[in-house]
Parts: C-alpha cells; sequence; structure tokens
C-alpha cells in the first residue's frame, strides 16, 4: 500500500546526501523537474495501453529517481505503481497514475516555496 | 582516481558526480551499460566502478559479466548500487562479478566506505603488481650480470691467449721483414706484409675483446661534449661512403660532464658504424645532444630504474630496425646480424657503459629504424 502520509520532499535529507551545497541542490532539483516531466509523460501511454512489463521498468525509473532527490511521497507512489504492474493490476495503477501526477505538482510547489 | 558512474537517470548522475567528486574521485558519466562498456575498453580505463543495475542497452548486471570476463591482471572493483534489495537480487549481482552492493537510495557514509575500501583494494593489487614486476626486473639483471661475467671471462681468457700468440706470430713476421728484407724474393716479401697487415686486424679484434672485459684505465676528464662528438664527426665522414649524411644538433649551456674523451670518441664510432651498416650505406644518422628532465626509463643494457635528470646523446638512423630478441642479445660478444660483423660493437659498448656511470636506451621497430640513447649525468649531480 503506498504511503500518502509521506513527506513530499525531505529538504535536509538532500541537503546532507549534497554535503550542505545548496546551489548544487537547487541546480539538480531544476534538472529532477525537466527530467521527471519527460519520465512521467513516458508513463501516460504506457497506462492507457495498459502495458505491464513497460509500466514495471518505468515505475521503477521514476521510484529510484525520486528516493534519490528525497522525493519520498513520489518515491512511494512509484514503488506502489510498480507492484502493481508486478502483479497485473490495472486497476490499481490506474488509481495511482493520476495520485502520482498530483504528487509531482506538489512536489514542484514544495521546490518553489523552499528551493527556487 | 578515476571512478566510472554508470547511471541512467540524470538526477543520481548528478548526485553520485557531485559527491564523489567532493571525496576526491574523478568521477566519469555513463549514460547507459554501453557507453560504459566502450569506455571499459579504452586503454587507461577507470578501475573503480559504480554500476546502476537498470540500464538502457546493457544493464549493470550484464556489464559486470562482461568486464569479468575481458579482464586481465588488473581486475577493476565494482559497486552494484540498485534500488532492488532482495536477497536473490543481492546474490545475483555479487555472482555476476560485482565486489559491493549498495541499496538506493543510498547513504552518503555507506557509500563512501565502499568507495574507500575500493581504493585500498585497488592500491593493494597495484603494489603487489609493482613488487612483482621488481622482483622480474631484479631475476633478469640477475641473470644477465651472470651471463656477461661469465662470457666476460671465456672472451677475455680466448684474447689473453690469442694476444699472446699474436704477438709471437707479429714478432717473427716483423723479424723476418726487417732482417732479411732486402735479400727476400719481392713476392716472400708481399706475403709477410700481408701477414702483418692481417695480425694487425686481428691485434685490433683482440683490443676490443679486452675493451669489453676489462677496458683500459679511464681517464676521465670535464669535456666538452658537442666540440668533442663534433672532431668526432669530422673523422667519421673519412670512414663512411659520401651517401651516409650525419646530422647533429646539441642544446646550448649543457652542463659539464666527466668522461673520458676517447671513450666518448669509440662510443660515437661504434654506434654511427652500426647505424650506417642498417642503411645499407645510404640515409642520415641523426645525433643529437639534449638535457632530459626528469626520465623515468629502464636501461635496456643492466635494467637499471632511471630517473632525474640526464644527458642524452642519441644517435638515430633510418635503418632496418631491430628486433626484441635481436635487442635481448646485443650486448653479447660475437652476437651479430650483419654476414660481415665481428659482433664486437656494441659488446665494447657494454664494456664501456660497465666501467662508467652511463646508461642506454634502445629503441627499435623492424623497418623503420633505430634510436640509441646515451645517458650521462651532468657532473653537478
Amino acid at each position: 500500500m503506498e504511503d500518502c502520509s509521506a513527506l513530499i520532499f525531505d529538504h535536509a535529507a538532500i541537503n546532507k546526501r549534497l554535503l550542505g551545497k545548496t546551489e548544487i541542490v537547487i541546480k539538480i532539483a531544476r534538472v529532477f523537474v525537466e527530467d521527471m516531466a519527460i519520465q512521467l509523460a513516458k508513463l501516460d501511454p504506457l497506462v492507457q495501453a495498459g502495458n505491464f512489463e513497460p509500466i514495471k521498468l518505468q515505475a521503477h525509473k521514476i521510484k529510484g529517481s525520486s528516493a534519490n532527490m528525497a522525493a519520498l511521497q513520489m518515491s512511494e507512489m512509484a514503488k506502489a505503481m510498480e507492484m502493481a504492474a508486478k502483479d497485473s493490476n490495472i486497476e490499481k495503477i490506474t488509481e495511482l497514475h493520476p495520485k502520482l501526477l498530483q504528487s509531482f505538482t506538489a512536489l514542484k510547489q514544495e521546490f518553489e516555496a523552499v528551493l527556487f | 582516481m578515476k571512478l566510472l558512474i554508470a547511471e541512467d537517470d540524470v538526477t543520481s548522475q548528478m548526485i553520485l558526480e557531485t559527491v564523489t567528486r567532493e571525496w576526491g574521485y574523478d568521477p566519469i558519466i555513463a549514460e547507459d551499460g554501453e557507453v560504459a562498456w566502450q569506455i571499459m575498453q579504452q586503454e587507461q580505463a577507470p578501475q573503480l566502478l559504480l554500476l546502476d543495475w537498470e540500464m538502457p542497452n546493457l544493464s549493470g548486471i550484464d556489464l559486470c559479466q562482461n568486464i569479468r570476463k575481458h579482464e586481465t591482471d588488473d581486475p577493476a572493483f565494482i559497486i552494484l548500487l540498485t534500488s532492488r534489495s532482495r536477497t536473490e537480487d543481492i546474490v545475483m549481482g555479487l555472482e555476476s562479478g560485482a565486489n559491493e552492493y549498495i541499496a538506493k537510495p543510498f547513504d552518503n557514509a555507506e557509500l563512501q566506505a565502499r568507495l574507500k575500501v575500493g581504493k585500498r583494494m585497488l592500491d593493494l593489487q597495484s603494489e603487489r603488481k609493482q613488487a612483482q614486476k621488481e622482483k622480474e626486473r631484479l631475476q633478469k639483471k640477475l641473470e644477465l650480470t651472470r651471463k656477461m661475467e661469465a662470457l666476460g671471462q671465456i672472451t677475455g681468457s680466448i684474447a689473453h691467449d690469442f694476444n699472446n700468440i699474436l704477438g709471437i706470430t707479429m714478432g717473427y713476421t716483423s723479424m723476418a721483414l726487417s732482417r732479411f728484407g732486402k735479400d727476400v724474393p719481392a713476392k716472400m716479401k708481399e706475403y709477410l706484409e700481408t701477414a702483418m697487415e692481417s695480425s694487425e686486424r686481428a691485434k685490433s679484434l683482440v683490443a676490443k675483446m679486452l675493451t669489453y672485459t676489462h677496458g683500459e684505465e679511464q681517464e676521465a676528464a670535464p669535456l666538452d661534449f658537442a666540440s668533442t662528438i663534433e672532431s668526432c664527426i669530422n673523422n667519421l665522414h673519412a670512414m663512411m661512403p659520401d651517401t651516409i649524411e650525419i646530422s647533429f644538433k646539441a642544446e646550448q649551456d649543457l652542463p659539464e660532464i666527466l668522461f673520458d674523451p676517447r671513450n666518448l670518441e669509440q662510443l660515437v664510432v661504434i654506434l654511427c658504424e652500426n647505424a650506417s651498416d642498417a642503411m645499407a650505406g645510404t640515409g642520415t644518422i641523426n645525433i643529437r645532444l639534449d638535457w632530459q628532465h626528469n626520465i623515468k626509463a629502464e636501461c635496456t643494457d643492466c635494467q637499471t630504474l632511471l630517473e632525474g635528470d640526464w644527458i642524452e646523446l642519441s644517435i638515430a638512423d633510418t635503418g632496418t630496425g631491430m628486433s626484441e630478441e635481436v635487442i635481448e642479445h646485443i650486448f653479447e660478444p660475437f652476437y651479430t646480424t650483419k654476414s660481415f660483423g665481428k659482433g664486437m660493437g656494441m659488446a665494447m659498448l657494454h664494456g664501456i657503459l660497465n666501467r662508467t656511470d652511463i646508461h642506454t636506451i634502445i629503441e627499435s621497430t623492424p623497418e623503420i629504424g633505430t634510436k640509441i640513447s646515451l645517458l650521462f649525468q651532468p657532473t653537478s649531480s
């Protein structure tokens, strides 16, 4: 079960990971936003088509990237989607997909508030 | 230390690049497994690797297997970085050839510690390899010294006995010529003179053999190398065919060198004659005198490791060149590749090198040419 209560973004964790280099955190966050928009756009047609294996791989990629950026909520959503794809559960995937997109929007807002 | 990071996710690439650079590594980013594999096939490829499992074109597991399959005697240290954390994944990762396995999202302290382990292992591996190389070099040097000593004893003994016999032959020939010179028939006189000339040539050969074994006493003096070589070249012009050109360039303001001028002349003549023979009588011999700084090389003759600043006298030709096998035997007395050679030139050179603190480096490529450098230490050092 996905953890919707997870932090949208753990600022302290990414700061620590990047050795307190704020300007690098901001630079990487900008790259992350650009790249994630592309990754989510790739996921959309896969969900529409219900292709489980490609959904699993794409969700796995989103999960890893979000986790590295300390975008915990997105990472949890993507992890749940990866599991659902593994179980060939299209209902769950369809349910999680908009939540994942919402979580990304929330993350961008959080970045705007605390980083950009 | 170079660190290859194979990772397709741009965010992870940037994070890993930032932190590893901060820890003192020199990260190289490969955006997929195929690019990483291409980097690993280059010379001086990184030995410390951080690989993502899931990558387009070639997965981290396949990359690990490829690297291990093609590895020589410098195995890389591979850390697999992945969000897969099941026991069977860890086992699969390690069995594919990874040395370490770190779960994503990684913890900085853990990643840094694992990289340190890798660096430590690679340093140990490199030290062991260096020690093995040094051991092999010393063994080769010892074998060579023993071989040259044995050859020296045999050559010295033959030269000594032959010299005595030659002395008697030349003495009696000389006596016959001076005592009965007027009374002997012209033909007989010609025979005796021919015998004398041949004996002189034999004496010269014996002198070369003796130079190889113990040589004359050194009379080292502060030497103006450039002018000594120039005068030597003038003499060489008279000895060599007109089709051989000799070019000489010397760096200005070279420091003084203590050396016996007769030995220097001998060395230049030996090397120029060999160069001329290698070019079958047509071509240019390039002689250069340079101050070489911070060199790191091995003496081709005695295998001593040479470091620091040396005055280099190099003699290069565009002749037939030599194979590695020929170079291996080049300093042995009577070893020659020429149909007309006696195999004493380079043996004499070895004799002179052995008695002085000069060294030689031979670089040769068959059908391209040969460059022989003699390295002298400036007086100040």
